[in-house]
C-alpha cells in the first residue's frame, strides 16, 4: 500500500506543476513577448516558412502526418543500412524487412512493440538515431496533437502550428525531463557508455560476453514518453535496465507523470480547470480499481506451483523479479498498460489469469491517463459520446464547453472509439483461426488465445508491451502489428482534431440552468458509466474466451493449460 | 534496402491522408 501511495499519489501531486509548466511550453500567454516569444520565434526559424502559418485542423493534420511520414522513413532507413554506418563496434548487421517495417512503425506511432532484442540486432545509432529519436519526436506529436485539440475546445479555429508545437514539446518538456531522470538513472547504476559489449572472464574460466551502452539516457525518455521500448530484450526486468528498488520506483513515477500532466495542461488551455479535475479523478478511479485488482488476484499463489511443497502463501512469484518487491510486478503491470507505455519489469504471460485481465482493461480504455498526450485525446472522444448521451437522456442539444455537439461530432467520435475495438477484435479472430497466429503460441487454450488478443491490444493501444510466449517475430506478425500501430495512431488524433476543428467554428452557447455541467460529480459519474458500459459491451465477450475461461478452467480442473 | 515494405508504410500514411481528405470534404462550414 505505502509503494502504491508513494508512486500513484506522489506522482499526482508532481504532475500538477509539470502541467502549469507545459501549459506554458505549449501554449503561452503571450506566445510573442518575453521568453515564450524567444522561443517561438527560434522555433520558428528552425523550420522555415512551413511553421510560420496558424493552421486550421485539417493542414495541423496533415503536417503531423507529413513529418511521421518522414520519421518513419529515416528510422526505416538507419536500421535497413546500420552495417555501413558509424557506432557499431559491435557489428550488427540489417535486421530482415518486415522486422524494419515493424519497428519503423512501432516507433514512429509511439509503440514501442519489440520483435527483435535491442542488445542482439541493433546497433548504437540504431538505437540512439533510429529509436531513441522516435521516443522523443513521437511523444511530442502526442502532446502537441492534445495541445491542438485543446485550443480547437476554446474556440480558436487555427489550432496552432504542428511545427512549432513538437518542437516546444520535445525541446522545452521532455528533454528537460529526460536529462533530470537520465541523470538519477545513472547516478541509480545503470550504464552510460558507447563502448561495445563487455568480454569478462567468468571465475569458472569462462568467457562471457555482456551487452552494454547508453541505457541511462534511452531509458528516461522511454519511460517518460510512454514509450516502453527497451534498450534490452528483457526491458526493464533487466538488471542493467532497472537494477534496484529505487529505479524501479523512479521509472513507476516517470512512466505515469507527463500523461497525468497532460489532464492538466488540458484543463488550463480550455480554462476549465474544475473539468480537468473531474476528469483526472475519473482517470484516477479507474486506475486504482486496476491496481487493486491486479494486486489482489496476484497475491494468490499461480496455479502451475499447484501441489509442489513450496510456500504457497506468498502469493504467485513466477516470472517476478523479487529486487523490487512482490507488488511492484502487477503494479508495474497496470501503470504500463494504463498509460500506453509498454515496459515490463514483470513475465506477463506469467500473470495469474484475471491479473493478466486488467493490463489488456488498461489498453481496451487506453485513457486512463493513457498515451503522452493522445490519453486525454483518447478521453475526450469518451467525453463527446458521454455528453451525447446525457443530452438525449434528457432531451436537449448535447453541448461541452459551451459548444453544441451535434450528428456530425458524434458519428467522428464512434467512428474513432469502434477503429480500436474493430482492430483487436478482428486482428485476434483471424490469427487465432489461422496458422498466422495458431503457429507461433507456446500456449494451447484460453491462455494462447489471451497471448492473441494481448498482442493486438498492445499493438492498437500503441502500447507495447507483450504477453510473450508468443513467437511473433514472423512476417504475418510483422506486418499484421506494424500495419495496426499505424492506423491506430493517427485515426484517433486525426478524427478528434476535426471535432475541434468543427466545435470551434461554432457559436458558443449562452449557460442555462439546463445546460450539462462538466464540472460536477453528477457529470464524473456519467463519464465513469459511459467508459466502463463501452468498453464492457465492446471486449468482454473476447475476455471470456482468454484470461476469464482459463481463471474457469482453473478453478475447475486445477490447471487450463 | 527491403524497399516494398518501406513503401508499405508509406501507403498507409497516404491512406491517412485519404481519411483527412474525406473528413475535410464533410465539413459543413456552419
Amino acid at each position: 500500500m505505502l509503494l502504491i501511495g508513494l508512486i500513484v499519489g506522489g506522482t499526482a501531486l508532481l504532475s500538477w506543476p509539470l502541467g502549469r509548466y507545459m501549459k506554458w511550453a505549449l501554449d503561452p500567454q503571450a506566445p510573442d513577448a518575453g521568453a515564450a516569444g524567444r522561443l517561438t520565434r527560434l522555433f520558428t526559424a528552425a523550420v522555415g516558412a512551413a511553421s510560420r502559418q496558424p493552421q486550421h485542423w485539417k493542414q495541423y493534420a496533415v503536417s503531423m502526418l507529413v513529418f511521421n511520414a518522414a520519421i518513419f522513413v529515416v528510422s526505416f532507413a538507419f536500421m535497413a543500412l546500420q552495417q555501413y554506418l558509424p557506432l557499431n563496434p559491435d557489428g550488427k548487421t540489417a535486421l530482415e524487412g518486415s522486422l524494419i517495417f515493424n519497428t519503423a512503425a512501432s516507433f514512429t506511432s509511439n509503440t514501442n512493440l519489440q520483435h527483435y532484442s535491442g542488445e542482439v540486432a541493433m546497433s548504437y545509432l540504431s538505437q540512439l538515431c533510429g529509436l531513441m529519436w522516435l521516443q522523443f519526436v513521437s511523444a511530442a506529436t502526442g502532446i502537441a496533437a492534445l495541445a491542438a485539440l485543446a485550443r480547437g475546445l476554446a474556440g480558436k479555429p487555427a489550432l496552432g502550428n504542428f511545427y512549432v508545437d513538437v518542437q516546444r514539446a520535445a525541446f522545452l518538456v521532455l528533454l528537460p525531463l529526460a536529462l533530470l531522470v537520465a541523470t538519477l538513472f545513472a547516478v541509480g547504476g545503470l550504464p552510460m557508455t558507447l563502448q561495445g559489449a563487455a568480454k569478462v572472464t567468468t571465475l569458472e574460466g569462462i568467457e562471457q560476453v555482456i551487452a552494454r551502452g547508453p541505457v541511462a539516457a534511452f531509458l528516461a525518455i522511454k519511460q517518460l514518453g510512454t514509450n516502453g521500448g527497451g534498450f534490452f530484450g528483457p526491458n526493464s526486468t533487466h538488471p542493467f535496465e532497472n537494477p534496484t528498488f529505487w529505479t524501479n520506483v523512479i521509472s513507476s513515477m516517470a512512466i505515469i507523470i507527463v500523461p497525468m500532466a497532460c489532464v492538466w495542461m488540458y484543463g488550463r488551455i480550455i480554462g476549465r480547470m474544475r473539468h480537468a479535475g473531474v476528469v483526472f479523478g475519473v482517470m484516477m478511479v479507474l486506475l486504482l480499481a486496476k491496481i487493486g485488482g491486479a494486486v489482489s488476484f496476484e497475491s494468490e499463489p499461480t496455479q502451475a506451483f499447484a501441489g509442489l511443497a513450496i510456500e504457497q502463501d506468498v502469493g504467485n512469484l513466477e516470472g517476478k523479479e523479487l529486487r523490487f518487491g512482490t507488488a511492484a510486478g502487477p503494479l508495474w503491470a497496470v501503470l504500463t498498460t494504463s498509460t500506453s507505455n509498454g515496459s515490463v519489469n514483470a513475465m506477463h504471460d506469467s500473470l495469474n489469469p484475471l491479473t493478466g485481465l486488467m493490463p489488456m482493461i488498461g489498453m481496451w480504455l487506453n485513457a486512463t491517463y493513457g498515451g503522452v498526450g493522445v490519453g486525454m485525446i483518447n478521453m475526450f472522444i469518451y467525453i463527446v459520446i458521454a455528453v451525447f448521451l446525457a443530452g438525449m437522456m434528457v432531451g436537449r442539444t448535447p453541448e461541452y464547453l459551451n459548444r453544441r455537439v451535434e450528428a456530425r461530432e458524434v458519428k467522428l467520435a464512434v467512428l474513432a472509439l469502434l477503429a480500436h475495438g474493430f482492430f483487436i477484435l478482428v486482428g485476434t479472430a483471424v490469427f487465432a483461426v489461422t496458422p498466422w497466429g495458431a503457429a507461433t503460441l507456446n500456449n494451447t487454450g484460453p491462455h494462447g488465445f489471451s497471448e492473441i488478443l494481448y498482442e493486438f491490444s498492445s499493438a492498437s493501444a500503441n502500447n507495447g508491451s507483450g504477453f510473450e510466449g508468443l513467437g511473433d517475430n514472423t512476417v504475418p506478425w510483422n506486418l499484421a502489428t506494424g500495419t495496426v500501430m499505424l492506423l491506430a495512431r493517427f485515426i484517433p488524433i486525426i478524427l478528434p482534431l476535426a471535432i475541434a476543428g468543427s466545435m470551434a467554428r461554432k457559436r458558443a452557447t449562452a449557460v442555462t440552468a439546463g445546460t450539462l455541467g462538466v464540472e460536477n460529480l453528477t457529470f464524473g459519474v456519467m463519464l465513469l458509466g459511459t467508459i466502463l458500459f463501452l468498453g464492457a459491451l465492446t471486449f468482454f465477450p473476447a475476455a471470456t474466451l482468454g484470461p476469464i475461461a482459463e481463471h474457469l478452467l482453473y478453478m475447475a480442473e486445477g490447471s487450463g493449460r | 534496402m527491403p524497399l516494398a515494405y518501406l513503401l508499405l508504410g508509406l501507403a498507409i500514411f497516404a491512406l491517412l491522408y485519404g481519411l483527412v481528405a474525406v473528413v475535410a470534404r464533410t465539413e459543413t462550414g456552419e
